[in-house]
């Protein structure tokens, strides 16, 4: 009964989904608490109104009806309330954004910028004088001959992957490089990142394990 | 009803008024009425190159001032009985006095009378060419094989994939020199096509007699011999729909060096 929290309220219970856990666990959870309350409280027969909240989870109709259609079993409960934590819903659905990877596959021509809120997956062609922007990480699998921009406008942990042989300049939060195909041997897993020295510097794809941690069990955990 | 195409290129002096002439007149030779319109006020070219600058009475900011009607100001070429006419374009006069909307009321109204309206756009992404897409329902994007060209014409089909046109742009590759491309010192058709993705609609060959065409306002297309002529040709059919082979790159005759050398064998 962990994936739910019940406290009292002076006017009710107040009840919370922990959003961590997977909804269906949520409901079972509720089902039990639900039961064992009403047991309780066979005794009085007055009405009882519940605060629920679902913590960052947004809840979609279908689920709010699952909620609903369990309280309407119970005699004499009621929901008083319903509602998410966070005040703001454009901030969950831009957070959605950042969280979830963007495959682009289109062609960026000359003159043209795209930018993203969140991580890309560049499966398209970057012509010269064209521009890819994100907030987050750029993975590079199509052919890039313009400027790639990971990171910005101040994300110094963001990365860049992939082959830039043919790319101008890369750019990540605010730092700027000029690739030099010369000075440098790129590959499908060359990782272009900002070292411990706050300096643009490049690496390979074997170590992201150490070189960004966070985003390498988050990349795990997506495979 | 006719359709209008707009010839652009981004790039200035790469063969848009060449093409329109071209275009224009092999259309007309095959049966179709043709009127093309010269939107590059200030620096009107056209009627130069179809010998008909002479013949200018009005031109299309007398119209949109309403100083003339459309039809007065129509140069017939009377070489092609009532198939080909041209709409001039101002020599002396405030190139900000015309407006999109203006150009698509003139094709509007030129439609029912003509099979394919031409506009000559002129160089640049400003008022001017914006003026010469918004009358168009397709696009036929000129470039030669210079990077600084393919760049230009990547950006100006990158803006009209943004404009939703009826029909795809598609490319024309000119002043094509068989000999740099064959031995790698320019981009080739293939390479540049496919930089650009978008249709190729023919290539024109780097002619002399082009140039010599132009000054003796005679487009070459009427030369069925010549070489850009064929080129010219081919791209007409393409456009009345018809599938016609891509001219072939090879030299025609080798110089007794390039045999020397092998220089003139094919790539592929
Ligand atoms: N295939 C060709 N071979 C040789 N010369 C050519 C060819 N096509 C065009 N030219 C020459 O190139 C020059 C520029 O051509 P044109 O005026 O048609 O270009 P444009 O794109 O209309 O220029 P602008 O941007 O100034 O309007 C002219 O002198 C023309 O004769
Ligand atoms: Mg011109």
């Amino acid at each position: 009964m962990d994936s739910v929290i019940l406290k009292g309220r002076k006017n009710g219970y107040e009840i919370t989904l922990n959003a961590s856990a997977n909804f269906d666990d949520n409901m079972v959870d509720l089902n039990r608490l639900l039961e064992k309350l009403s047991e309780a409280e066979q005794e009085s027969d007055s009405d009882l109104g519940f605060y629920l909240k679902t913590g960052s989870r947004l809840l979609n109709d279908a689920q709010m009806k699952r909620i609903y259609d369990l309280f309407d079993k119970y005699k004499g409960f009621s929901i008083a309330d319903l509602q998410a934590d966070v005040a703001d819903l454009a901030a969950i659905a831009a957070a959605e954004k950042v969280n979830h990877i963007h495959v682009e596959m289109a062609t960026i021509r000359s003159g043209q910028e795209v930018s993203y809120e969140s991580d890309v997956l560049f499966l398209g062609n970057l012509h010269p004088n064209g521009v890819l922007k994100s907030r987050g990480n750029i993975f590079v699998m199509g052919d890039c001959s313009g400027i790639l921009c990971a990171g910005f406008p101040d994300n110094e942990d963001a990365i860049i992957v992939g082959d830039i042989s043919n790319v101008p300049q890369i750019r990540i939060s605010d730092t700027v490089e000029i690739i030099n195909k010369k000075n440098q041997q790129f590959s499908k897993s060359t990782v272009a990142l900002i070292n411990d020295l706050h300096v643009l510097d490049f690496d390979t794809l074997d170590h992201l394990s150490s070189l960004r941690p966070k985003l390498y069990r988050k990349m795990e955990d997506n495979l | 009803m006719a359709i209008s195409l707009v010839i652009t290129s981004g790039k200035g002096g790469v063969g848009k008024s060449t093409t329109a002439a071209n275009l224009g007149t092999a259309l007309a030779l095959m049966n179709r009425r043709v009127c093309m319109i010269d939107l590059d006020i200030g620096l009107r070219n056209l009627d130069v190159i179809m010998g008909l600058s002479n013949r200018i009475i009005y031109d299309i900011v007398d119209v949109v001032m309403g100083r003339a009607q459309l039809h007065q100001a129509l140069v017939k070429d009377k070489r092609f009985d009532d198939k080909l006419y041209l709409l001039p374009a101002a020599q002396n006069s405030d190139k900000n006095v015309l407006t999109p909307a203006n150009v698509v009321d003139i094709v509007n109204q030129l439609r029912p009378d003509f099979d394919y309206i031409l506009l000559d756009c002129p160089a640049g992404i400003e008022q001017g060419f914006q003026n010469a897409i918004a009358g168009a329902d397709g696009a036929i994007v000129i470039c030669t094989p210079e990077i600084p060209s393919v760049s230009d014409a990547d950006r100006v089909v990158g803006i009209l994939e943004q404009t939703d046109m009826k029909l795809a742009p598609r490319l024309i590759i000119n002043r094509i020199n068989r000999q740099m491309m064959n031995s790698g010192d320019t981009m080739d058709v293939d390479e540049i096509t496919k930089h650009l993705s978008i249709g190729l609609l023919g290539i024109v060959f780097e002619d002399s007699n082009v140039i010599l065409a132009s000054n003796r306002g005679v487009p070459v297309v009427m030369d069925p011999e010549d070489n850009a002529s064929q080129g010219y040709r081919n791209i007409a059919r393409r456009v009345l729909g018809e599938s016609v082979p891509l001219m072939t790159l090879k030299e025609q005759k080798p110089t007794f060096f390039q045999k020397l050398f092998g220089r003139h064998q094919h790539k592929h």
